[in-house]
C-alpha cells in the first residue's frame, strides 16, 4: 500500500511539474510566433532584401515605420495579454493538480496513520466477523472454480507455492517455494522451502506436491475421477518427477511462459496428500485442510464458516510479500446475500465488515463516527470494448464505422469519466485512461489531454467522419459490476449528446457473459479488464490475455477478421510479450502495444470500480496490493476497546 | 364404496405423478433455455478449453432429447446428477437445506393460522364492529405488503431496536421469529379473510339457530358446531397456502439468510445450476402435491358427509 501511495506520489508530483513547465513553454512558444526570432539564414536573407527596399523608397517607409511601431506596439500589448492570461490558466491548473495533492496526500496521511497503529493495539485475540454477499458451494479450492467464497473461505484456509509483490508480479523466491526454469526449457522445478506445514501437521514437501498436480490432472491413483476446476490450467504439465525431496521437476513439451502462474499462483492453493487419501474428497470439500494463515474450524453451508489463526503459519506478520499471519485470533464469515440485510447486520452489531456495498448503502455509513467506509481500488478497468476489426456493421450489412479511428476517438472524447465519478458514483474511482488503473507505470494512464472529456471535438470527429447519427447497442452485462445501473445511463446520454444514437442492453451477467464467449455479442459491450498496478503487467489476471486480442475469452477479434494494420501491429506485440520469458522484455512489448491500443482508441476506457467495505471504527485495513482484488480479512486488524 | 374411495385415490395419484411430470418437464426446458451454466460459473479468466472439458464433463454438448431422457431416467432413480456449484450429488445439497425451509414453512403456516384464524373468528362474530374492521385492514395490509419489503422493515425496525432478535442466518433459536411473521404474514391475511367468510356463512345455518335454541353457552355453539364446519374451507386453503409458503421462502429465505430451500433455488437459478434446480423442483412439487392428496383425504374425516358419500 505504502509502495502503492509513494508511485502515486511521485507520479503527480512529476505531473505537476510537467504541466507548469509546459504552460511555460506554451506562453513563451505562443511569444516567439508572434513577434518572431531570427537567427537562421532564410530570416538573414528576408532582412537583407527589406534594406534594399527601404533604400529605394525611404519617405514611404518612414510613415510605414510609424505605422509597423504602431502595430508591433499593439501585438506586444497583445502578447502580453496572452501571456498573462495564460500563466492565469497555467497557475489555475496548477493550483488544481495541488489541491488535487493535497487531498490525495490527506488521504494518504489517513492511511498511514492507520498503518502505523501500534502492535500493542491490535487484539490479537480477536474475533473479526465479516458479513459476506456469497458464500462458496464448496471449500476444496481445486473444485470451487468460480463458484464465490475467494473471501470466506479460499483466501484464509489455502496457499500457494509462489509470491506476489505488491504490484502482482509473481517472484521467483519469496513464498512456499522458488521456482526456476532449466536452460533448455524443458522443464520447470519448484524447490519448496524445508519445514513448511499443512493445518494438521502434514509435511509440504516433494511427494504432496508430486500428488497435488496429480490429483488436479487427474491421474492421482486414490481417484482417477477427480474433477477439478484447474485442470485446464494444469494442462501444459507433462510428467511429474520428485527430484529429491523438496523439489518436483514438471516437464514441458514445449516453453510455457506461465509455468510460475499456472502452478504456483493464486488459483493453485496447496492441499495435504495424506488427509485427502485418508478421507475422501467429499470431506475435504467440507473439512478443507491447507497451509494458509488460517486453519478451517466449522462451516454450515451458506450461513457460516469459522476459522482460527494458524499459529505455525510459515510467515509472519511483516514478511516481504502477500503471505503474512493473520492480525485476528478468529474469523467468522456470515453469508447474508440481501445487501440492506448485511448492512443491517453491521448496524446491529453482528458483523465488524459488511463485505462489498453498493455507493447507496456506502454513503449511509459514510460521515458517521460509529462507522467508516473503506474503498479498496479494484484491480480491474471498466471499458466499452469495440468492434474494430469487422469489415461491415454485423446490424446493418455496411461499411463498419468503428473501422474510423475518427469515430472511435470521437466515443472516447464524448464520455466525462470524472462527471460520472464526482456526481453519481462514489468519487474514490479512478478515471482509466488504458486498460491499465491508476498507478500503472509506465505512465500511459497519465498521458492527460489526449481523450480527455471535450465534446466539441468528439462532435467535429463524428461530422469529419461523416456519421453523425451512428446508432448502436451496447451491451451491458448487468448484476455483478457496482452500480451498474446508475452510471451506464450517463454514459449512454453523452454518447448521444454528440451525435451518436446509442440503445443499451442491460442483459444478465451470466447470460450476457455466455455470448460474449460465444462471439454472439457483435455490437460493443463493456467489460471490466484486468490490469495490474504499479508496473507489473504480467499478472495473473493480465488485461490483454482476457479481452481485445485475437482469441481472447471476451474478445470480438477473431481469427476470420479483417484486421486494421495498427491491430495487426499491436496483436504481434501481444503474442511476442505473452511468450517472453525475459519480464522487463515483456512489459516492454506490453507498453509498445498499449500505446498503440490507446492512439488507435481500440476501446474507450472509463474508470476503475473501488470495492466498498462499511466496518465499525475499531478495524483498521492494510490492503497489501496496489489494486485490490477484494478486502482480505488475513489484513484486518481489531483494536483493543 | 371402500373400493370407490380406492379408485378415486388411484386416480388422484396417477394425476398427481402426471402433475410432478409435467413440472420438471417444464423446469428442464425452461433451464436450459437459460444460458450456458459453465460459462456463467467458470472463472472469469477461465480458458476456452475450460469451458469445453467442463460442457463435455456435464453431458451438455449432447442434444437436448438425449438430455432429456437422461433426465427422465434420473428421476425414476432419484438421481439428478451433480451439482454444477458444489461438485456434490445434487440430492445431497437439496436434502441439507429440506430441514431449514420445513422449520421456517412450519413456523411461518403457524403464524399464519396463529393469527388467521383466531381474527377471523373474531371478525365474524363481531362483524361490523371496530374489531372486523380492522382485521380486515389488516388483512388487506398482509396481502397487499411484498414480503421482501416487509422482511427489510422489520430488520430496521424491530432487530435493530432489540438485541436477542438478530438480523439474519440461523445461528440462535430467535432466528426464526422475524423470517417466520415475514412469511407468515401475506398466508395470515387469506387465513383470516376464509375464516371470517366461512364462520359468517356457518353462523347463518338452521343448525347453529338450534343450537342456541337448545340453550348451549355461545363458546360451545361456536367452537364446536360453527368453527368445526367452517374448518373445511380452511383446510382446503392449508393445501394452497403450503404452496405460497414455499414460494415466498425463496425472497424471504434470501432477506433473512435463511440457510433454506428457498435461497438455493435461487442460487442455483442465477447459476444456472441444472440438477440443483431440478431436484429442488421436484421435491416442492411432490411435497405439493402430497400435501393436496392429504387435503382430500383429511376432508373425508372433516366431513362425515363425504365419507358417507352424502355429497
Amino acid at each position: 500500500m505504502t509502495r502503492h501511495w509513494t508511485q502515486l506520489r511521485r507520479s503527480r508530483l512529476s505531473r505537476r511539474s510537467l504541466l507548469r513547465a509546459s504552460a511555460k513553454a506554451g506562453v513563451g512558444a505562443a511569444g516567439l510566433a508572434l513577434v518572431g526570432c531570427g537567427g537562421d539564414d532564410d530570416d538573414d536573407q528576408q532582412q537583407a532584401v527589406a534594406q534594399v527596399q527601404q533604400e529605394q523608397d525611404q519617405p514611404q517607409q518612414q510613415a510605414m515605420q510609424q505605422q509597423q511601431q504602431q502595430q508591433a506596439m499593439q501585438q506586444q500589448a497583445q502578447q502580453q495579454a496572452m501571456q498573462e492570461q495564460q500563466e492565469q490558466q497555467a497557475e489555475q491548473q496548477a493550483q488544481q493538480v495541488q489541491q488535487q495533492e493535497q487531498a490525495q496526500q490527506e488521504e494518504l496521511d489517513r492511511s498511514t496513520a492507520e498503518e502505523e497503529a501500534e502492535v500493542s493495539e491490535v487484539d490479537l485475540d480477536a474475533e473479526i466477523i465479516v458479513g459476506y454477499g456469497s458464500f462458496p458451494p464448496t471449500l476444496d479450492i481445486t473444485t470451487a472454480g468460480g463458484g464465490g467464497g475467494q473471501g470466506a473461505s479460499n483466501n484464509l484456509h489455502f496457499a500457494a507455492l509462489a509470491a506476489y509483490n505488491s504490484g502482482r508480479v509473481i517472484q521467483a523466491e519469496g513464498g512456499f517455494g522458488d521456482w526456476e526454469f532449466t536452460d533448455d526449457l524443458s522443464s520447470f522445478i519448484w524447490r519448496i522451502k524445508p519445514g513448511v506445514t499443512f493445518h494438521n501437521g502434514e509435511p509440504l514437501n516433494a511427494e504432496s506436491l508430486q500428488f497435488y498436480y496429480e490429483r488436479i490432472l487427474g491421474r492421482a491413483e486414490y481417484n482417477p475421477d477427480f474433477e477439478s476446476s484447474l485442470r485446464a490450467r494444469a494442462g501444459w504439465m507433462g510428467d511429474i518427477s520428485i527430484v529429491d525431496e523438496q523439489t518436483v521437476s514438471i516437464a514441458m513439451d514445449t516453453p510455457f511462459v506461465d509455468a510460475p502462474e499456472q502452478s504456483g499462483g493464486i488459483n493453485f492453493g496447496l492441499l495435504p496428500k495424506q488427509y485427502i487419501i485418508d478421507n475422501g474428497d467429499d470431506h475435504f470439500a467440507n473439512n478443507p485442510i491447507g497451509c494458509g494463515a488460517y486453519q478451517f474450524m466449522s462451516w454450515i453451508p451458506d450461513q457460516e464458516i469459522r476459522s482460527q489463526r494458524f499459529e505455525n503459519f510459515a510467515f509472519d506478520h511483516d514478511a516481504p510479500f502477500q503471505w503474512k499471519a493473520g492480525w485476528a485470533k478468529y474469523i467468522t464469515g456470515r453469508y447474508f446475500p440481501e445487501e440492506q440485510a448485511r448492512a443491517a447486520a453491521l448496524e446491529a452489531g453482528e458483523v465488524d465488515i459488511a463485505y462489498r456495498i453498493s455507493p447507496d448503502v456506502a454513503g449511509q455509513f459514510e460521515d458517521r463516527d460509529d462507522f467508516k467506509v473503506i474503498a479498496l481500488p479494484d484491480v480491474r478497468v471498466m471499458a466499452l470494448e469495440l468492434p474494430v476489426n469487422q469489415s461491415l456493421d454485423p446490424i446493418t450489412g455496411e461499411e463498419n464505422p468503428w473501422r474510423d479511428v475518427r469515430v472511435r476517438q470521437a466515443a472516447n472524447y464524448a464520455i466525462d469519466a470524472d462527471a460520472i465519478i464526482e456526481n453519481l458514483l462514489t468519487g474514490t474511482e479512478e478515471r482509466a485512461y488504458s486498460p491499465f488503473p491508476a498507478g500503472y507505470d509506465p505512465p500511459i494512464g497519465n498521458l492527460p489531454g489526449q481523450y480527455n472529456y471535450d465534446p466539441d471535438k468528439a462532435r467535429a470527429l463524428l461530422e469529419e467522419a461523416g456519421q453523425v447519427g451512428f446508432a448502436f447497442t451496447i451491451t451491458l452485462p448487468t448484476g455483478l459490476w457496482t452500480a451498474d445501473r446508475i452510471w451506464m445511463p450517463a454514459v449512454q446520454q453523452m454518447l448521444n449528446d454528440v451525435g451518436f444514437q446509442v440503445e443499451v442492453d442491460y442483459a444478465d451477467f451470466g447470460n450476457a457473459l455466455s455470448l460474449i464467449r460465444n462471439n454472439e455479442v457483435p455490437n460493443p459491450f463493456v467489460f471490466n479488464q484486468a490490469g495490474v498496478s504499479s508496473g507489473a503487467p504480467l499478472g495473473p489476471a493480465f488485461a490483454y490475455r482476457l479481452v481485445t486480442t485475437v482469441g481472447s475469452p471476451y474478445s470480438h477479434a477473431q481469427e476470420s477478421d479483417d484486421f486494421l494494420p495498427e491491430f495487426v501491429e499491436f496483436q504481434a506485440l501481444i503474442e511476442e510479450a505473452n511468450a517472453e520469458f525475459d519480464q522487463q522484455r515483456a512489459n516492454d512489448l506490453y507498453y509498445q502495444a498499449s500505446v498503440i491500443s490507446y492512439e488507435n482508441a481500440f476501446q474507450v476506457p472509463l474508470f476503475g470500480l473501488p470495492h466498498l467495505y462499511a466496518v465499525k471504527p475499531e478495524i483498521l485495513y492494510n490492503e497489501y496490493y496496489g489494486t485490490s482484488t477484494g478486502l482480505n480479512a488475513i489484513y484486518a486488524q481489531k483494536l483493543k476497546t | 364404496m371402500r373400493s370407490e374411495l380406492g379408485a378415486t385415490a388411484v386416480g388422484r395419484l396417477l394425476r398427481s405423478i402426471a402433475v410432478v411430470v409435467g413440472v420438471v418437464s417444464i423446469v428442464f426446458f425452461l433451464s436450459r433455455g437459460a444460458g450456458d451454466p459453465v460459462s456463467r460459473l467458470a472463472p472469469i479468466d477461465a480458458t476456452q478449453q475450460e469451458i469445453e472439458e467442463a460442457k463435455e464433463r456435464y453431458g451438455l454438448n449432447d442434444p437436448l432429447i438425449e438430455q432429456y431422457g437422461r433426465f427422465l431416467w434420473d428421476i425414476v432413480r432419484l438421481e439428478f446428477g451433480q451439482s454444477f456449484r458444489a461438485t456434490r450429488p445434487a440430492t445431497d445439497v437439496v436434502g441439507e437445506r429440506l430441514v431449514a425451509t420445513i422449520q421456517l414453512g412450519a413456523a411461518g403456516l403457524f403464524v399464519a393460522f396463529a393469527i388467521g384464524i383466531p381474527l377471523g373468528i373474531v371478525a365474524a362474530v363481531r362483524r361490523g364492529g371496530v374489531t372486523d374492521i380492522l382485521s380486515r385492514l389488516g388483512a388487506l395490509f398482509g396481502q397487499a405488503v411484498p414480503n421482501f419489503w416487509l422482511g427489510l422493515m422489520l430488520i430496521l425496525f424491530i432487530a435493530l431496536y432489540i438485541d436477542w432478535i438478530p438480523t439474519g442466518g440461523r445461528t440462535t433459536p430467535q432466528s426464526i421469529i422475524l423470517p417466520a411473521i415475514t412469511l407468515g404474514s401475506f398466508p395470515a391475511a387469506a387465513v383470516m379473510r376464509f375464516t371470517r367468510s366461512a364462520m359468517l356463512d356457518t353462523l347463518q345455518q338452521d343448525y347453529i339457530r338450534t343450537a342456541r335454541a337448545k340453550g348451549l353457552t355461545e363458546r360451545a355453539v361456536l367452537f364446536k358446531h360453527a368453527l368445526r364446519n367452517s374448518m373445511l374451507a380452511v383446510i382446503t386453503l392449508l393445501g394452497l397456502q403450503v404452496g405460497n409458503i414455499l414460494s415466498g421462502a425463496i425472497i424471504v429465505e434470501t432477506v433473512f439468510a435463511w440457510p433454506g430451500l428457498g435461497q438455493l433455488i435461487i442460487q442455483s437459478i442465477v447459476a444456472t445450476d441444472y440438477p440443483v434446480v431440478q431436484a429442488s423442483v421436484l421435491l416442492t412439487s411432490v411435497w405439493i402435491v402430497f400435501i393436496n392428496l392429504v387435503v382430500d383425504v383429511s376432508y373425508t374425516f372433516i366431513d362425515p358427509r363425504i365419507r358417507t358419500g352424502a355429497i
